[in-house]
């Protein structure tokens, strides 16, 4: 390795300087959450806790997992992953394919890219969004999570374009064969688009496990909360005044603010895990998304 | 592939056999299509509500007309004017910010030659991007609680200064917002021109450093050049977009204090505010603020699609 000269070293000493404070200042108001949530209360309450739990303590997620709200949402978050991922999935899909197609072969094409794309570029606002679905009765249903934004546009121009790419004789071939318009989209062009399918499926994923805002105003009752939504209420809450006789004795092991930072710690727990191995898909997808065809 | 299929196909391909095949791609279409109507288009109808004094007892339909009195009433309010400055100008705050941090960190990451480093880095930079706005209200709320926050209790009361009560000071939020909007979406910035930066053919760094280029003019005759497109397509977008406010960050970062509205209510904040209001407030009034917000955005992203085309033509949008 040659020798770097003095204004370099000076350079590259500065840079790690802004990026490790950057890094820093990125990760360590995360890592000050988990280790209260992983402390004793008295600890915490004492200021102690920076970023290591001081007198290690589980008590605080043992509390908030025997708590039916907080299990209830969690449910109600899983479910609602599960049933818009495919509901927003399947339709991205079967929305881009007859899009994909050049004009020559799906005439009014250009019509529909428009009645699709308009939507992005003008809306009715929340009042009469919201006055949508309470007319279609879904508000209070778990469908109220999932319907509202069943058909991300956005993905949907994403994912045509990269079925545009594609080369025609993939479709021409498979025509030949036979094979309808299902049987090719399902058996060449989605196992063929894997990677463009997979970036917008995590894109998906992480957005219905953080959207929060939905959940608040489309659902009546709290017992309904996705765990983002209920996260918003709890965070809020700064008295004690919901607690009970039994919880007031449980406050000898734990606080609100060690179960509030447990709370945190679960709502943001799938994505922590995922991301430091799906990074590079989140990575290719933004920039997919950034630079059109 | 058989060439003889080949020859005859397209003479064969008859109007009938794609109108048929063109069924299907109907069908296809079709249950996303009804969607959109309904949840899309049914709601640009409902705007009329913008039109009426809503009553609830004859509904929205049965509500009378009023013309444009809500539109009238709402400009004679300050409300209009201070939501739309607020939405505007944290708007151009951020984008000019947000692209000044994004290419200087990209350029700061491209200078580490350690790769695994580099990745290290550039997560840490673009993690806060996941976290929901309620987990970075939650934070910025463990920093600046009265009682327990870190900046009162650690910072201040070293400093001997008395404890500031944030969440009670207006002043103070300009600030706040804009270091919590960049501090989670500067990552998401820097690695779209990180990947522009790593795209630029190496054979013009080569060139300028023949010429004897220093690292610096490097960088303005050769980085900054070849980001440019990329620099100005995306920040014509955000200006599309300057009608429009994060609604996380303002409704969950500031906790929706009463007090900050004058320097943290935008138009989505207040619309929201309206319609979640014990009374219910005036819907009618709401909905011509939410219109309002439509149509200017609406005006702003064709004006800047427009001037995307006349730059470059394959990245409009339209």
């Amino acid at each position: 390795m040659h020798v770097l000269s003095f204004g370099r070293r000076i350079f590259l000493t500065v840079n790690y300087t802004v990026l490790v404070l950057l890094a820093c200042s990125c990760l360590l108001p995360f890592i000050n959450v988990l280790a209260t949530s992983l402390s004793s209360s008295p600890a915490v309450n004492a200021g102690e806790v920076s970023l290591w739990p001081v007198d290690f303590s589980l008590a605080s997620y043992r509390y908030i997992v025997s708590n039916p709200a907080f299990v209830g949402s969690f449910g109600i978050t899983l479910e609602r992953v599960a049933l818009g991922t495919a509901v927003n999935m399947l339709l991205t899909i079967m929305l881009a394919y007859p899009l994909s197609k050049d004009n020559r072969s799906f005439r009014l094409r250009t019509v529909y890219v428009w009645v699709f794309v308009f939507t992005i570029l003008f809306h009715g606002g929340l009042i009469p969004w919201y006055m949508t679905i309470k007319m279609t009765h879904l508000l209070d249903t778990i469908w109220a999570l999932i319907l509202p934004g069943a058909v991300p546009v956005f993905n949907v121009i994403l994912l045509l374009n990269f079925f545009r790419s594609l080369p025609k004789e993939l479709e021409e071939s498979s025509f030949i064969d036979g094979a309808g318009h299902w049987t090719t989209m399902w058996k060449i062009y989605v196992p063929i688009s894997m990677p463009a399918i997979a970036t917008i499926l995590l894109f998906t994923m992480v957005g219905h496990w953080n959207s929060w805002f939905d959940g608040l105003i489309l659902m009546n009752s709290p017992k309904h909360y996705p765990l983002s939504s209920y996260l918003q209420t709890v965070i809020i809450q700064m008295d004690y005044s919901q607690l009970k006789q039994e919880d007031i004795d449980l406050l000898a092991v734990i606080s609100n603010r060690t179960t509030k930072a447990a709370q945190i710690i679960v709502g943001a727990l799938p994505i922590l895990i995922v991301y430091p191995f799906l990074q590079r898909y989140f990575v290719k997808g933004i920039v997919l998304g950034s630079v059109k065809e | 592939m058989g060439s003889k299929f080949m020859t005859h196909k397209p003479v064969r391909r008859s109007l009938f056999s794609d109108f048929r095949k063109q069924k299907y791609l109907f069908i296809l279409l079709l249950p996303g299509t009804l969607y959109l109507l309904v949840n899309n288009y049914l709601p640009m109808i409902g705007t009329i509500i913008a039109f009426k004094k809503v009553n609830y007892v004859k509904g929205i339909f049965g509500s009378p007309w009023v013309g444009f009195d809500n539109f009238k009433f709402l400009f004679t309010t300050t409300d209009a004017y201070v939501i739309t400055r607020n939405t505007v100008l944290y708007n151009l705050v951020f984008i000019a910010l947000g692209l000044l941090f994004a290419v200087a960190f990209a350029v700061l990451l491209n200078e580490i030659r350690i790769r695994f480093v580099a990745k290290f880095f550039q997560s840490a930079l673009f993690f806060p991007h996941f976290l929901s706005f309620v987990v970075v209200g939650y934070l910025v709320y463990s920093l600046l609680s009265i009682e327990n926050g870190f900046v009162n209790k650690h910072l201040l009361s070293v400093l001997g200064k008395d404890p500031i009560n944030w969440y009670n000071e207006p002043n103070y939020w300009p600030f706040i917002l804009t270091s919590v909007h960049l501090w989670k979406s500067v990552g998401y910035g820097t690695v779209i021109y990180l990947a522009a930066i790593v795209g630029v053919d190496a054979s013009y760094y080569e060139a300028a450093l023949i010429d004897g280029a220093s690292k610096w003019k490097q960088f303005t005759n050769v980085t900054l050049p070849s980001l440019v497109p990329i620099i100005t397509i995306l920040t014509l977008m955000s200006i599309g977009h300057i009608f429009y406010a994060d609604f996380g960050l303002f409704y969950q970062v500031p906790l929706n204090s009463g007090m900050l509205y004058p320097t943290t209510l935008v138009i989505d904040t207040y619309v929201y505010n309206i319609l979640t209001s014990p009374l219910h407030g005036d819907l009618g009034m709401a909905t011509a603020a939410g219109l309002y917000q439509s149509l200017v955005g609406f005006v702003l992203v064709l004006l800047s699609n427009g001037l995307i085309r006349k730059i470059n033509k394959e990245n409009a949008l339209f």
